[in-house]
């Protein structure tokens, strides 16, 4: 029997190889594209995640505690992802002098389309207004008991190491009796109501504040522990031991006629001094100037903004 | 096998060779012109992701866009080339925070610092918002250490890394300035242009500070149509949406940038061109970049 030669199995082997060809080509030409687009979306998923943290940071400061945060020491920040969670996100805080925070948002994206993306962000806490360098604030008259004592703030804080100047600041015309040992400023800052930060816009931001207890009349506080800024539109009386850390605000009389006072921070009376009685009279109590306290209850009363025009930056 | 045999053997073996030789030759071409659009895609992602960058840095109301420099094929900006923290003072001027990995860094440069480059501060000791600018008059290298008390505090790795330090022409108080944020600029300027090949591209000359002018113009993506095919177009919008006419007088105004990059592949497509045989292929992207720092 003759065997006949044939060239379908060559032709079919040829055709195999050449659609193999074809098709490895196409096959790394849409992968080739794929990837780009993969990367393309990284790109952009990494952007939109370093910026929802920020926001989310910037949003909630009272959950991420950026008014707590010592001066100049990085924090990083548990901040949610968004969905998807293909996407790291590591935000890091540090608070920096003059009310003003660092972040930095870390993106990253792991697996075969890895990527990075870094930026910043400066934010800042409104600045409602000095903190004066007494910690006794009056418009009006002072009284002192002799049990009154004033201490220095010990914070180890590089920013609020400024020592109180004066133990009382009062408005021209007002008199301060008693405390002996206590050092006495007359300027008339003391008369304006933005340094008692009762003025209309600063009242505005402070009653938005979450720490801020606003009493719209007289009270009376029979003792306890206070942190934060107490604004009372009328007079306070403290019958009790009371411990307030932060500021006591009124626009009336301050009076403390049984003693157990003790303050860290500012105390300030917005009272007139025409009616001759005391805007502040404090029978005993410890008084502790401390600008770290009083600045960190403003902080926390305040939201943080981003500062203008260069908040933003790109870090490569 | 009889002669008749092979002739019908030869005909129909040359029918199935041209089929397929006719079948690769579309598959070639079809690939041939994938690759072509590919290309040209990859050319316009490359655009539109750079530019964005550096447009959207930009803080508008603060004159990084230079008046009668945002046209429509062009702008020129304030490109942020940096950011840090002053970290401390010494003989040489202001020293910077070490730049290093991750989310903790106080400090990042995108390109090294050089004379002549603005230095903005933010001056957070007052009550509105400030960044003040100082040209740079010497950047020099700063011994590794701590910060001063007000700036940021340094771990171990950051205190080993060497920093940064620079002198301005009539810089601030020293005295006041660790702890500070601080951006750095220079001029940046894209534009379409056409290249000695013929061929039209997004260029970018960025400031030369020796010489006081801009660099010779490189090449950041392309090959794009030409300018009057709208290769590149920019448009400006204003914080309620109204366009600014080109170029933009007060560039102050400017909200919004929307640009248009358009390209076409270097070759006729012969298979995927929806224009008819024989022509080539287009493809573009629109972008709309809002400014961060626009106020």
């Amino acid at each position: 029997m003759r065997t006949r030669g044939g060239i379908a199995l060559f032709a079919a082997l040829a055709l195999m190889a050449l659609i193999g060809l074809l098709v490895a080509g196409a096959v790394a030409s849409s992968v080739a594209a794929q990837r780009s687009s993969r990367l393309t979306v990284t790109d952009a998923m990494l952007t939109a995640a370093a910026d929802y943290a920020l926001g989310t940071v910037l949003a909630d400061p009272a959950e991420f505690r950026l008014a707590d945060l010592a001066l100049g020491q990085a924090v990083a920040l548990d901040v949610p992802a968004l969905d998807g969670g293909e996407v790291r996100v590591v935000v890091s805080a540090t608070r920096l002098p003059g009310g003003v925070v660092w972040l930095v948002a870390n993106a990253t994206a792991d697996g075969v389309d890895q990527g990075h993306r870094r930026v910043n962000l400066v934010a800042r806490f409104p600045n409602i207004g000095a903190l004066p360098d007494a910690p006794i604030v009056a418009r009006g008259g002072v009284e002192l008991g002799t049990n009154v004592v004033f201490q220095s703030d010990t914070s180890r804080d590089a920013e609020c190491v400024r020592a109180s100047s004066v133990d009382v600041m009062v408005a021209p015309g007002a008199i301060v009796t008693g405390g002996d040992s206590a050092r006495v400023a007359v300027r008339p800052i003391a008369a304006d109501t933005a340094t008692y930060y009762l003025s209309t816009s600063q009242l505005a931001l402070l009653d938005s504040g979450k720490i801020v207890v606003h009493v719209r009349g007289d009270t009376t506080i029979a003792g306890g522990v206070f942190d934060g800024i107490l604004i009372v539109d009328g007079s306070v009386t403290i019958t009790g031991a009371f411990s307030a850390t932060g500021m006591v605000i009124a626009r009336g009389r301050i009076v403390a006629p049984n003693g157990g006072f003790a303050l860290t921070g500012n105390i300030f009376s917005f009272a007139s001094p025409s009616n001759g009685d005391p805007a502040i009279k404090i029978f005993a109590g410890t008084i502790r100037y401390s600008l770290c306290s009083s600045s960190r209850a403003l902080r926390h009363a305040l939201q943080p903004h981003p500062v203008k025009e260069r908040s933003w930056s790109e870090m490569f | 096998m009889t002669l008749v045999e092979l002739i019908v053997a030869m005909v129909v073996a040359g029918i199935v060779l041209s089929l397929i030789a006719s079948v690769s030759v579309h598959q070639q071409r079809i690939y041939s012109d994938r690759a072509d659009a590919d290309a040209l895609s990859v050319q316009l992602r490359d655009a539109a992701a750079i530019l964005p960058i550096d447009l959207r840095g930009a803080a508008s109301s603060a004159g990084d866009i230079r008046n009668g420099e945002a046209s429509d094929t062009a702008i020129e900006i304030r490109a942020t080339i940096g950011s840090a923290v002053a970290c401390d003072t010494n003989s040489a001027g202001v020293v910077l925070a070490p730049s290093v990995a991750g989310a903790g860094t106080y400090a990042n440069f995108l390109t090294p610092i050089q004379v002549g480059d603005t230095a903005w501060i933010y001056s957070a000791r007052e009550a509105r918002d400030e960044w003040r600018p100082f040209r740079i008059r010497n950047v020099s290298s700063a011994a590794p250490g701590h910060c001063a008390p007000l700036g940021p505090t340094l771990d171990g790795a950051e205190r080993l890394t060497s920093r940064i330090a620079i002198a301005f022409d009539d810089g601030p108080p020293l005295g006041e300035i660790a702890g500070l944020p601080m951006r750095f600029t220079r001029p940046l300027r894209y534009s379409l242009y056409r290249a000695a090949d013929g061929a039209w591209y997004l260029g970018e000359r960025d400031w030369n500070n020796g010489t006081a002018r801009f660099n010779f113009i490189q090449p950041v993506a392309g090959p794009f149509v030409s300018a009057s095919q709208g290769g590149l177009s920019f448009a400006y919008l204003d914080t309620v949406g109204a366009p600014l006419a080109t170029p933009v007088v007060n560039s102050r105004a400017i909200s919004l940038i929307t640009l248009v990059l358009r390209g076409e592949t270097k070759k006729v497509a012969r298979e995927l061109s929806a224009a008819g045989p024989l022509a080539k292929r287009s493809d573009s992207v629109s972008l709309m970049v809002l400014l961060r720092n626009r106020r």
